[in-house]
Formats: C-alpha cells, sequence, structure tokens
C-alpha cells in the first residue's frame, strides 16, 4: 500500500503555476511604447490591410493598393508629384515636345544621377525594356495611346506581334535618351507617366537575355539585393508567408537627413490596437468611434476623391432625380458622422485641376438644396410615397457608408420619398441586372484621383459598351447611368484632340454641369479625408491625395549616431 | 514489418491520386457574372498543374516545385522554400506540443497513481474534464491577451505559445490514456513482485510498470500525434502564423487544386511516418514478437 501525501502537491502546484502564469501575462500585457533612441535604430512598422501581391510593377494590376504604396517607394518614373502635388520631371532631366500646344512626340534627357539600388546607372534602355513587358501586363491599356500600342495589341501571339513590337511608338535614341510618340495629344499622358507604375522602368543590365521565368524568380526572389530599386527604399525581404514586406533605404538615392532607414509593412486587422500596444507605429483611423476617440493624436489629409450618391435614370424619371439632387442637405449628412466633413458642391474635388472657384457664377447651373421645390417635383411626378432602394457597401471602408445612407432615408422621407437601404459585399453584383443594367434606384460610390486630370475623374460615367474607348474599365451602372446628353459631349469630347489646360477646365465643367444639373445623375455629397495617427519620431508620413501611404519623403527627429 | 512498412507508404501515392481525382472535378461555383472570367483561368490553372484525366497528375505540383517554380498564382504562389518554411513552423509546433503534452501525461498518470489526497485525487479527475468542456481556441485566445500575434520578424516565441495551445487538449487526452494504463498495470503480479523485493514505489513505477502502461498509449496516440503535426491551424491562425495549417486552409478556400494535393500528400506521408515511428518505438519497448 503506498502511503497517502499528507499536502495536496498537485493542486498547490497547480494553482501557483496559474497565479505565475497571471501575474506574467499581466506585465507582458501591459502596453508600453519604447521610442527609438537614435536614427540608425529607427524601424517604421505599419500594418496594413493587405500587402503587395507582386514586386513586378511593370505586371501588376492596380486593383491592389499596397502595390502602389511600395511601387512609390521602390520605384521612380519619368514623372512624379512634388509636395504641391504638381506635376515635374523625376528621372528626367528634360523634356523636349515636338509642339508645345499639341504634343504627340516626348523626348526625355536622362538624368545622369540617377542609379539603380546596385549602382548601375538608369539608361533609356531600361524603359524600353519595362514598357515592352507592360505590354504584356494587366495594365497595357494605359500605353493603348501610344503610336503602335493599338496594333500590337489587337494581334495573337505569333511572329506579326513581334513585328508588331518593333513598330510601338517608344525607343531609346541613346544611352541617356528616351522618345515616346503618341497617337494623337493627350493632356493626361503625363499624369500616366507619374501615376501608373506599368509606365515604371525595369533593369536591363540585369534582365537583358533573362527567360520570363527567369525573370519572374528575379522578381520573387528577395533577399539578395533582388529586386532592384530607384526609389528611396529597396526590398530586403517579401515573406510570401508572413505576407510582410521590409523595406531599408536605398544607398544609392540621394541622402536625405534623418531618413527613416527601415519599414516593416505586414497585415494585421487590428492595427488601432497594436498602435495602442506600441507594436506599430502607424494607424488609419478608419471605423466611426476610433475616427472621434483620438482628438488629440489624429491627424489628416484630404484626397483627391469625392463621394456621391448616384441615380439610375432607367428607374427615375428626371424631375425625381432633380428633387433628389434638390432635397440632400450636404452639411446635415455629415453632422457627428465624422470629425470634418468637407459638404461638396461640385463633382471635382477641392484643389483638383479643373474645378470652378467657388462663387463662380456657372455654379448656379446646379441644383440649390431647395427642398419644398423638391417635395413639389416629387408630387407632380407623382412619386410621393413610392419607396426607393439605396445600395452601399457594408464592409468595413474608411467611409461611413451605413450613416450616411440612414441620413439620406431620414431626408428623403421629409420631401414624401421612402427609401430602403441595402448594404452589400459587391455592388456591381447587387446593382446590375442578368442584361447589365441598373437594378436599384440609388447607389453610393467614391470615385478617386488616379492621377490629378478631369479625364480620369469622370472616367466612370464614359459612355460604356464601346471597345474603343481602352479605359472604360468601370462597370456598367455608373458608365450607363449617363443620358443622351452626356454621351452626345463625351463623343464630341473623344474626337476633339486635348489642346491646353483652360479648353480641359471647361470640358470638365461641361461634364459636371450635364451629370449634376442637366441629367441630375448623381449628387455630390462629401470630399473625403483619411484620419491617421502616427509617432511623433516620426515627420513626413502622411497620406497623399490618392489615398495610398507615402512615405517618399519620410524621415525622423532623432539624434544621428555620432 | 517489411510488409505493413510497404504497405504503409502505398497509402501515400493512393491519397494523393485520390485528392487529385476529386480536386479536378469539383465545379466552381459562381456568384457573380463579374468573377466568370477569374473561374475560367482558375480552371484552366487546375487543368495546367493537374491535369484531368492524367493518371499521374498528382505528381505535376511536385514536379513543378522541384523546378524551383511556384504553385497557385504566380507572384504570390508558394514555391519549395515557402512550403517547407510553412511545413517547418508547424512542425515547431506540432513537436513542440508533442514534448508538451506527452511531459504532461506522464506526470499526470505518476501524480495520479502515486497521490492519496482527496483534493488532488478530486483535482486530477476533474481537470481533463474541463479542458475537454473547453473549446481548443480558448487556450490560444487567454495565451494571445498578453502574448500578441506574431506579425513581423522571428516567430518562435509564437510558435510556443501555439504549441501550448494546441498541446492542452492532447495532454489531457494523453493523461487519461497513461493514467489507466498505468493503473491496470499496478495491480499485476510482477508490480507487487518488485515491491516484495524491496523497491521504492517510484522505482517500480518508472522501470517497470510505465514502460509497459507506454504501449497502450502508443496504440491510441498514432492518430493524435498527426493531428498535433499538422492540425494545429486554430492556434496558427490566432497567433498569426502562417504555417502548413494555414496554407492548406488557404489552398482550400482559394481554390488552389495543386496546394490542396501537395498538402494531402504531406499530411498522409506523416501519418505513415508517425505509425512507422510508433511502430518501431513498440518494437524496442516490446520487443517480443
Amino acid at each position: 500500500m503506498i502511503p497517502p501525501p499528507r499536502t495536496p502537491w498537485f493542486t498547490l502546484g497547480l494553482c501557483g503555476l496559474l497565479a505565475l502564469g497571471l501575474a506574467a501575462g499581466r506585465h507582458i500585457a501591459r502596453p508600453r511604447y519604447a521610442p527609438p533612441t537614435r536614427v540608425e535604430d529607427a524601424v517604421l512598422r505599419i500594418a496594413i490591410n493587405l500587402t503587395p501581391n507582386t514586386l513586378d510593377w511593370n505586371l501588376s494590376s492596380d486593383f491592389s493598393p499596397p502595390n502602389y504604396t511600395v511601387a512609390r517607394a521602390t520605384m521612380r518614373g519619368l514623372y512624379t508629384w512634388n509636395e504641391n502635388q504638381d506635376l515635374v520631371l523625376d528621372v528626367a532631366a528634360s523634356c523636349a515636345l515636338d509642339d508645345p500646344k499639341r504634343p504627340v512626340e516626348y523626348t526625355f534627357r536622362l538624368r545622369d544621377d540617377v542609379f539603380w539600388s546596385d549602382g548601375a546607372p538608369l539608361c533609356a534602355e531600361d524603359f524600353v525594356l519595362g514598357w515592352r513587358r507592360a505590354l504584356e501586363g494587366k495594365e497595357s491599356k494605359y500605353f493603348s495611346d501610344i503610336v503602335g500600342v493599338r496594333d500590337y495589341l489587337a494581334l495573337p501571339p505569333g511572329p506579326p506581334r513581334a513585328a508588331a513590337l518593333a513598330r510601338v511608338g517608344f525607343r531609346a535614341l541613346d544611352a541617356r535618351t528616351f522618345q515616346v510618340r503618341l497617337a494623337a495629344p493627350r493632356t493626361y499622358f503625363p499624369g500616366y507617366l507619374a501615376g501608373v507604375y506599368a509606365f515604371c522602368p525595369a533593369p536591363s543590365h540585369r534582365l537583358r537575355g533573362l527567360t520570363e521565368d527567369q525573370i519572374r524568380a528575379y522578381y520573387r526572389r528577395t533577399g539578395n539585393g533582388d529586386p532592384l530599386a530607384l526609389g528611396p527604399y529597396r526590398i530586403r525581404e517579401w515573406n510570401r508567408l508572413d505576407e510582410s514586406i521590409d523595406l531599408v533605404a536605398n544607398p544609392h538615392y540621394p541622402a536625405l537627413p534623418g531618413r527613416v532607414p527601415r519599414v516593416v509593412l505586414f497585415p494585421s486587422d487590428l492595427a488601432t490596437l497594436l498602435y495602442d500596444q506600441g507594436r506599430v507605429d502607424f494607424n488609419f483611423l478608419d471605423d466611426g468611434p476610433s475616427t472621434f476617440r483620438y482628438p488629440a493624436e489624429r491627424r489628416q489629409a484630404a484626397l483627391w476623391s469625392t463621394f456621391w450618391m448616384g441615380m439610375s435614370t432607367r428607374l427615375l424619371p428626371s424631375d425625381v432625380r432633380r428633387a433628389i439632387a434638390m432635397a440632400l442637405d450636404r452639411a446635415a449628412l455629415g453632422d457627428h458622422v465624422l470629425p470634418r466633413f468637407r459638404a461638396a458642391s461640385q463633382l471635382l474635388p477641392e484643389g483638383f485641376p479643373g474645378r470652378l472657384k467657388d462663387g463662380d457664377p456657372r455654379l448656379k447651373a446646379l441644383p440649390p438644396f431647395d427642398r419644398n421645390e423638391a417635395r413639389r417635383l416629387v408630387a407632380r411626378a407623382g412619386w410621393t410615397g413610392r419607396e426607393l432602394t439605396l445600395v452601399y457597401h457594408e464592409n468595413g471602408t474608411f467611409l461611413p457608408e451605413a450613416a450616411l445612407a440612414e441620413g439620406v432615408r431620414v431626408q428623403l422621407a421629409e420631401v414624401g420619398l421612402r427609401v430602403r437601404l441595402l448594404g452589400t459585399r459587391s455592388m456591381t453584383a447587387e446593382m446590375l441586372t442578368h442584361d447589365r443594367r441598373a437594378r436599384h434606384e440609388l447607389h453610393f460610390r467614391r470615385t478617386g484621383a488616379d492621377f490629378p486630370h478631369p479625364q480620369e475623374f469622370l472616367l466612370p460615367f464614359t459612355y460604356g459598351g464601346d471597345p474603343a474607348q481602352d479605359n472604360a474599365s468601370y462597370t456598367g451602372f455608373e458608365a450607363g447611368g449617363a443620358g443622351p446628353a452626356y454621351r452626345r459631349f463625351e463623343r464630341e469630347a473623344q474626337a476633339t484632340a486635348e489642346v491646353d489646360a483652360s479648353s480641359l477646365a471647361d470640358r470638365a465643367w461641361e461634364a459636371q454641369r450635364i451629370l449634376l444639373a442637366e441629367e441630375a445623375v448623381l449628387v455630390p455629397l462629401f470630399y473625403p479625408d483619411r484620419y491617421f495617427r502616427t509617432r511623433p519620431w516620426l515627420r513626413e508620413l502622411t497620406i497623399d491625395p490618392f489615398n495610398f501611404i507615402d512615405f517618399t519623403r519620410l524621415t525622423c527627429s532623432l539624434p544621428v549616431k555620432p | 514489418m517489411r510488409v505493413r512498412f510497404l504497405r504503409d507508404l502505398a497509402i501515400i501515392p493512393i491519397v494523393a491520386f485520390l485528392v487529385q481525382a476529386l480536386v479536378v472535378r469539383l465545379p466552381v461555383p459562381v456568384s457573380d457574372d463579374a468573377k466568370r472570367p477569374q473561374v475560367v483561368s482558375l480552371q484552366a490553372q487546375m487543368e495546367r498543374d493537374l491535369g484531368k484525366g492524367h493518371a499521374l497528375g498528382f505528381l505535376r505540383p511536385w514536379a513543378k516545385l522541384a523546378r524551383g517554380e511556384p504553385l497557385g498564382n504566380d507572384q504570390q504562389g508558394f514555391d519549395i522554400r515557402d512550403l517547407a518554411a510553412a511545413l517547418g513552423s508547424s512542425l515547431r509546433i506540432g513537436i513542440l506540443g508533442l514534448a508538451l503534452s506527452l511531459g504532461w501525461a506522464y506526470l499526470y498518470a505518476w501524480f495520479r497513481v502515486r497521490t492519496r489526497n482527496p483534493l488532488d485525487r478530486r483535482t486530477l479527475e476533474l481537470l481533463p474534464d474541463l479542458i475537454y468542456a473547453t473549446p481548443p481556441f480558448f487556450f490560444a485566445l487567454v495565451l494571445a491577451i498578453p502574448l500578441g500575434t506574431h506579425l513581423a520578424g522571428s516567430r518562435l516565441p509564437f510558435e510556443a505559445a501555439a504549441a501550448l495551445a494546441t498541446a492542452l487538449p492532447a495532454a489531457a487526452f494523453f493523461g487519461q490514456v497513461l493514467h489507466g494504463a498505468l493503473a491496470h498495470e499496478m495491480g499485476r503480479p510482477y508490480v507487487l513482485t518488485a515491491r516484495a523485493k524491496g523497491l521504492s514505489d517510484d522505482r517500480v513505477i518508472w522501470r517497470h510498470a510505465m514502460p509497459n502502461a507506454t504501449l497502450v498509449l502508443l496504440d491510441g496516440a498514432v492518430p493524435k500525434v498527426t493531428l498535433l503535426l499538422t492540425g494545429s491551424f486554430i492556434a496558427e491562425r490566432v497567433f498569426n502564423i502562417h504555417g502548413f495549417g494555414y496554407l492548406y486552409v488557404y489552398a482550400a478556400e482559394q481554390r488552389q487544386a495543386a496546394l490542396v494535393v501537395v498538402g494531402t500528400t504531406v499530411f498522409a506521408a506523416l501519418l505513415v511516418l508517425v505509425s512507422l515511428a510508433a511502430q518501431a518505438v513498440r518494437t524496442w519497448l516490446d520487443p517480443r514478437p
């Protein structure tokens, strides 16, 4: 018989272990943040929703926003935007135009102080190689204004297509001179060169002679200096398993005192919590409560973007559309919904090229806020008491769409229209019928500027279904929403070569007048901002007007090692 | 023994073949017309990666991996190094979890046989039931609250936490099985003889009864060990460790057929390996034919 122990050692040991674990847990869980003490040790950690799906910018699609963030940090183009968002030359020292008023030929002289991250100089062949690869990629439509590209893209793979490549209108005149020839003048083309990363160069000294499989491997395998970079940072590691991107300062980029030497991006849905725990240094304040929770730390960046409500021309008569446009009090919609609500009066956002100045007499043509008149129009059309459906995105974005939809419902009730709110995760699927026409009367949408040009901003309303319009990348209901007046205007505008900024602004206004007043297919509601927090030691970490994290000018206010 | 070895090895290609045959025939539902081109491209990729109607199509992903090419999407896909890293992560979690659960099981069985204290006995009886009644992810969440989750950089602390969370249910199971077997052994005549010869209680347990009880553990533990090695998905998810479990579920969700086939084959191979290892340990402990 085994003698019984006198004390319950097991129970006591277990309780002791639990108490120890609890105490250790409380100690570990205590939020603490230790900022770096000097520049050399500084690491900027950012939690984002998604990480890049490729580092091969020439073949990348523009549907992945994080691609843009990393591309801007690691790559440079012929043009860029300066801190005032003016379009300026970047890796090109000069650009000669064949005709300053109606340019079709751009001859770029490359700067001789631009180097890849392995120290090799940038040359014109790098652009030829990068652009040729991009013609096979997902963004080849952006190249269709260049001479010969449409013919090339129309051919199936084979010898004729290979021969057509030689006739495409970009070439290296010498090691430092790169020339592009367009089929017709296009004022937005320099914007493309700054904003669309398919126009990036590729390091020809590294890729020349490699097979396509080897080139793919070059862009996948990181850790040995590849892929080469031109921008302020180069890729140290792309961990596909962890989905993290580790960037380090590019030693061959012009020195910037205090530049943060390392940036790590990784995906997480808990960025606010991680920021409070001191584990990340940047935090988007996206959901409603967190937008208001940190007034002292909160910073905001204005986007070149407009949030608007679209109205189906198929399901709503003209008078009712106009009544809806007149019934909405934009300022009231944003009360207590966002810290700063910039109510929209035009479609083009504040500071955007082509936008009319506030007080411009032409703006009187737009429907004013007049609820009595709106009620009268609804009654005259016999629509009082009718139910409309407003479709909005229910998945979390930085826009408080559900709250705004509720506001629209309340305001339209005052003019006699009942609104049913319908949240969806796929706007296109919910809005389109099988024959690709609008299924519901109202929908929300944000139009963002991919680059500052009215052409791009008005793209959603470009008449859909025309295969000749390569840029019409939006689907169905927005494009189909506009009526015959806008389609006629579009056809005329497309037929006219774009010439100068003032005529461009006139056309941008005319487009707005038709969309907002004559056809009343949409009501601009507000111009969104992004709200975020960063650590005090970081400088120039912000969101650019295109809604991407920008750390091209990122520095820190820390002492440098003596 | 050799027959069993060959029979077990044959399971691996059979499983791979069956999975491949099943995966390429699965219909891909389309909820949205706009996504139809993606589905077509997915089916084309599936046929390219596995070959429809090819009996040996399940070897294609392996050939691709051997050439250093990625499986799945071209740029985001996973190559042999990614797969090895993911498997390594899961195996580290599994092996550490196995060591923890076995360590716990032996201590638990020993304590439960040795103790006569009523409070200890009640605690020892209650503990496994408490663990079984708790969802496995709860342990991971409890640990994640103070530790946080893996973001970027070293995974080891989080792998250790995941191993601990994964080990608890297995430890409760192993402990109960081992205790049952040990209690049975303690009533057998050879234990009485050993005591009569003057051996201490602990020496009787550890030198004579425990090895015999371990044989029972080996018989019942093979599927549990395989689950530990590969099934740490919940803990991986909570701690944001992208191991093999994560990869497998990702592949299934994204309909990356080649990855599913490779993952299933690896699981089958691990099952066979564990089974063979258990047989080897059994032969070592009990060499009787």
